[in-house]
């Protein structure tokens, strides 16, 4: 039975706000670290991979409590969420102190080779770890849906959206009205400044990978969850594309990063809909092409300042 | 008598704010121009413009025998092909290179050696990387530097990369040289040996700009003196006439700038 | 060069020349072929991103646009593997140059990525257009290299390690040393002084982005040969082969041998190349090894094993 044009748009548009989340979350990452240190750190895609397997990890371990119906459903989302982004926020703090820290001053060939470096660390780490084939995520979500004239919408996908609002107006409020906020914008503005000024800049970094690290690691949860398996591979291709939806917001930019995710996540739905599967990656990658060639300032612009 | 370079209301902005406005300047083959003006007045910036390192907003830069190419939208390695060469305020020779290698940087527009001859060690290539390093040599003879030819640029004393960059902006054989504060952090002694180089390019008919503070050494090799303030022309004549010009003292000093 | 000199270099072609004769394990030669084939590529994007400074991320397009140009040729026109050098060489450089053109103008970190995208593009569309590349499978049926030896006649390469060791040694050997003399050179100069610093360099009267593309092109050629050479050797390719995984092995080769110098290419690449097979049983250890080596090199000993330079931090 095939669905009027009309609802097979509107559920491609849901499917793509729901993907377009996870990018976001993924592309605050990018760009808040963009922002304080110039650099783009190849290994963050991986954080998401291995945020939505220490979430599995987290799963597996508690799934007999969760079974046995002793841990509701959203206890256990929880749970798995914020273990997960704790465990990430720490690999994003260990990340920098212990790789891109020492050659913060070095020129910029050398960050990103570090960088690329670290990502195939990670990736082929948790290959070591987990196992080269795909992986099964249990599904915890109660599996409800809603039929909106004629267009589905899950459960999962509400938790998705819900989860992913929240975070990202938490990390608004947080940029915008906390004393931390201001000077992590500062810092993004000029380093050197604020170094003379007395703000604690090494502490502001970390503090800014911990954060981005913790909100990809939430990504890679929903994701896990939402798609039911998980490859070590997942983090190379989600990556780029959340940098690509980074950079269509603008860089360094925190709200072009959400605004970016969601463009690039319909953007992507409505392709997946009219092109086959084998061309919607190479969709992705013709988008980021063309967008650094023509408009690499985004939407809503770079906000990029001095370089350290 | 004919102007090598003529600059008519040359205008550049960054953003909001007009680093140079309605600039006048024209040189004379032959002459020595110094360019002076309180920090800020956009005497770089104007160096950057006939360079083509910047884009100008507006105004014409006009070059060559009765100052007839445009340099507006040339790219550098176009005008220093046109025989223009300059240094910079912030020392920028290549560290990992060579004194003679950072020489023969600066013939670069004169030869012509390509992919190919440099391939298969034609005898046209040999001839000329040969010709370069005797030229190279002599330029470096010049600025008295010939003693240090192997050495790393990097590794020299700031004064002598000063010199250095002299000589590989000679090696383009240029017709105007263009010299940006040339004496910053030179001891006196530095200073006049900077001096007597000048006077010796000047013997052999080069036609110079420079920019510089020190007005020991303007003084004694500038023909006549254009100063800057705010972007804009304020004053021109010779240096004595300069030094006692009241406007020029203002700018410098600022009695109404407070 | 002086009398020393020679005599090493002469001692050390010998050596090359008569490996295979003291010692002709295939498998060991095998390897060793492979490693200096990679030698080749390194040799290559060594002028790219040793050279100029250009990082670039997706190298094994050119690779493969190589071996695909000269596969295909050969399959549909019978174009010996001799005569598919020339076209492999200059198809991927014509490519390397046409990247270069729009990608040059985006600064150093989108430009990786840019590059990067392309490798991609290339690989998933060599894929995807069935007609021409074969799809997934590839193309197969590839024919072996056939030469005239004196004394022995024509001799197909077949699948035998030593004909393909002594080609391998040869044309890297050769691209050595051109790449030597480039380096060497007034056009060699002003890539390093682009490196350095491309503003000083424009202003001394170098046309700095013809040269970038020029070491672009350059970089493309040498991946091409290379392709021809793996497709002539393997008989079958597959877009598999060509991955970014291969592209950043190539460049931590490079890397670890010193950017821009030409002899810490070729050791990188022998160090990188032969070590998983030194380490038989690790296989899977292998993409660990490489990233954990960028690290360390970036950290410990930037310029690698031969490189002598820092590149100036631009303002």
């Amino acid at each position: 039975m095939t669905s009027p044009p009309l609802q097979l748009l509107l559920q491609q548009l849901i499917n793509g706000l729901t993907l377009g989340a996870i990018y976001a979350l993924i592309a605050l990452g990018y760009t808040m670290i963009y922002g304080v240190i110039q650099l783009i750190n190849f290994a963050h895609g991986e954080v998401f991979m291995v945020g939505a397997y220490a979430a599995l990890t987290l799963l597996l371990a508690i799934a007999d409590l969760a079974a046995s119906a002793a841990l509701p459903w959203w206890v256990a989302l929880a749970g798995c969420g914020f273990g997960a982004m704790l465990a990430c926020g720490g690999l994003g703090l260990a990340i920098e102190r212990l790789a891109y820290r020492p050659i913060r001053h070095a020129p910029r060939l050398n960050a990103l080779i570090t960088a690329i470096g670290m990502s195939f660390v990670l990736q082929n780490a948790v290959m070591l770890f987990y196992g080269a084939t795909d992986r099964h995520v249990p599904s915890l979500i109660p599996l409800v849906r809603w039929n909106l004239a004629g267009v589905t919408v899950t459960f999962m996908q509400l938790i998705i959206w819900i989860a992913s609002g929240l975070l990202m107006i938490g990390l608004h409020v947080l940029v915008m009205s906390t004393k931390l906020g201001m000077a992590m914008r500062a810092t993004a503005q000029d380093l050197k400044a604020c170094a003379l000024l007395g703000v604690p800049v090494d502490r502001i970094i970390a503090t800014t990978f911990m954060m981005g690290s913790a909100l990809a690691a939430m990504g890679g949860t929903l994701f896990g969850l939402h798609y039911g398996t998980i490859n070590f591979h997942d983090g190379y291709l989600m990556g780029l594309k959340a940098f690509t939806a980074a950079v269509l917001g603008g860089i360094g930019n925190i709200p072009g990063a959400m605004l970016g995710g969601l463009v690039l996540g319909l953007l992507e739905g409505l392709g997946a809909g009219y092109l086959s599967a084998q061309w919607k990656n190479a969709f992705a990658f013709v988008i980021l092409v063309l967008l650094l060639l023509c408009k690499p300032t985004g939407l809503l612009g770079e906000r990029v300042g001095d370089r350290a | 008598m004919p102007s090598l370079l003529d600059i008519r209301g040359l205008t550049k902005r960054f953003g909001g704010v007009l680093a140079i406005e309605q600039v006048t300047l024209r040189i004379v083959q032959g002459e020595t121009i110094g360019l002076i003006g309180p920090n800020g007045a956009g005497k770089t910036t104007l160096f950057n413009c006939v360079t083509g390192v910047l884009r100008a907003d507006a105004g014409d830069i006009w070059f060559g025998r009765e100052a007839k190419t445009s340099l507006l939208g040339l790219a550098p390695h176009q005008i220093v092909e046109c025989g223009i060469a300059r240094t910079f305020q912030n020392i920028r020779v290549f560290s990992s290179m060579s004194v003679v290698e950072n020489v023969l940087m600066g013939t670069y527009a004169r030869t012509h050696a390509g992919l190919f001859s440099a391939m298969v060690l034609s005898a046209t290539a040999r001839r000329e990387e040969r010709w370069t390093r005797d030229r190279a040599m002599g330029l470096l003879e010049l600025v008295g530097l010939a003693d240090h030819a192997e050495e790393m640029a990097g590794a020299l004393p700031f004064g002598l990369q000063r010199r250095l960059e002299i000589a590989r902006a000679l090696a383009s054989e240029p017709a105007l040289l263009l010299l940006d504060e040339p004496a910053a952090g030179l001891n006196p002694v530095e200073k006049q040996g900077l001096l007597r180089v000048v006077q010796q390019l000047k013997s052999q008919g080069l036609t110079i700009l420079l920019i510089e503070h020190d007005m020991h050494v303007v003084m004694p090799i500038s023909e006549r003196v254009v100063v800057l303030d705010y972007g804009k022309n304020i004053a021109e004549g010779s240096p004595e006439a300069i030094q006692r010009d009241p406007r020029v003292i203002e700018a410098y000093l600022g009695t109404s700038h407070m | 060069m002086n009398v020393s000199r020679m005599t090493r270099w002469g001692l050390g072609v010998l050596a090359a020349l008569a490996l295979p004769l003291i010692n002709p394990n295939p498998y060991q030669l095998d390897v060793l072929t492979t490693s200096l084939l990679y030698a080749l590529l390194a040799l290559g994007l060594n002028l790219i991103v040793g050279l100029t400074g250009v990082l670039h991320l997706g190298y094994a397009a050119f690779f493969a646009i190589g071996a695909y140009t000269a596969g295909w040729l050969n399959i549909h026109w019978h174009v010996s593997f001799w005569f598919g050098l020339g076209p492999a060489a200059l198809i991927a450089g014509l490519c390397g140059v046409g990247l270069g053109v729009p990608a040059l103008r985006v600064r150093g970190d989108y430009l990786a990525i840019v590059t990067l995208g392309f490798g991609e593009i290339v690989r998933i569309a060599f894929t995807n257009l069935e007609q021409w590349t074969g799809g997934p499978n590839g193309l197969l049926g590839i024919e072996h290299p056939r030469l005239w030896i004196p004394g022995m006649g024509i001799v197909d390469f077949g699948v035998s390690s030593a004909p393909y060791y002594y080609l391998v040694c040869v044309i890297t050997g050769l691209v050595a040393v051109l790449c030597v003399r480039l380096s060497r050179s007034r056009v060699g100069r002003a890539w390093i002084a682009i490196r350095e610093d491309e503003l000083a360099a424009s202003c001394s009267g170098v046309p700095v982005l013809h040269l970038k593309l020029l070491a672009q092109g350059c970089g493309g050629a040498i991946a091409g040969v290379a392709g021809a050479i793996f497709a002539a050797k393997q008989g079958t390719i597959t877009p598999d082969s060509f991955d970014v995984i291969l592209s950043v092995m190539i460049l931590s080769m490079v890397v670890l041998g010193g950017l821009g110098s030409i002899r810490g290419a070729i050791i990188g690449a022998l160090i990188l190349g032969t070590l998983p097979e030194l380490l038989r049983g690790f296989e899977q250890y292998r993409m660990l090894v490489f990233g954990v080596a960028m690290i360390a090199v970036m950290r410990l000993r930037p310029q690698g094993l031969f490189g002598g330079f820092q590149r100036r931090i631009s303002p």
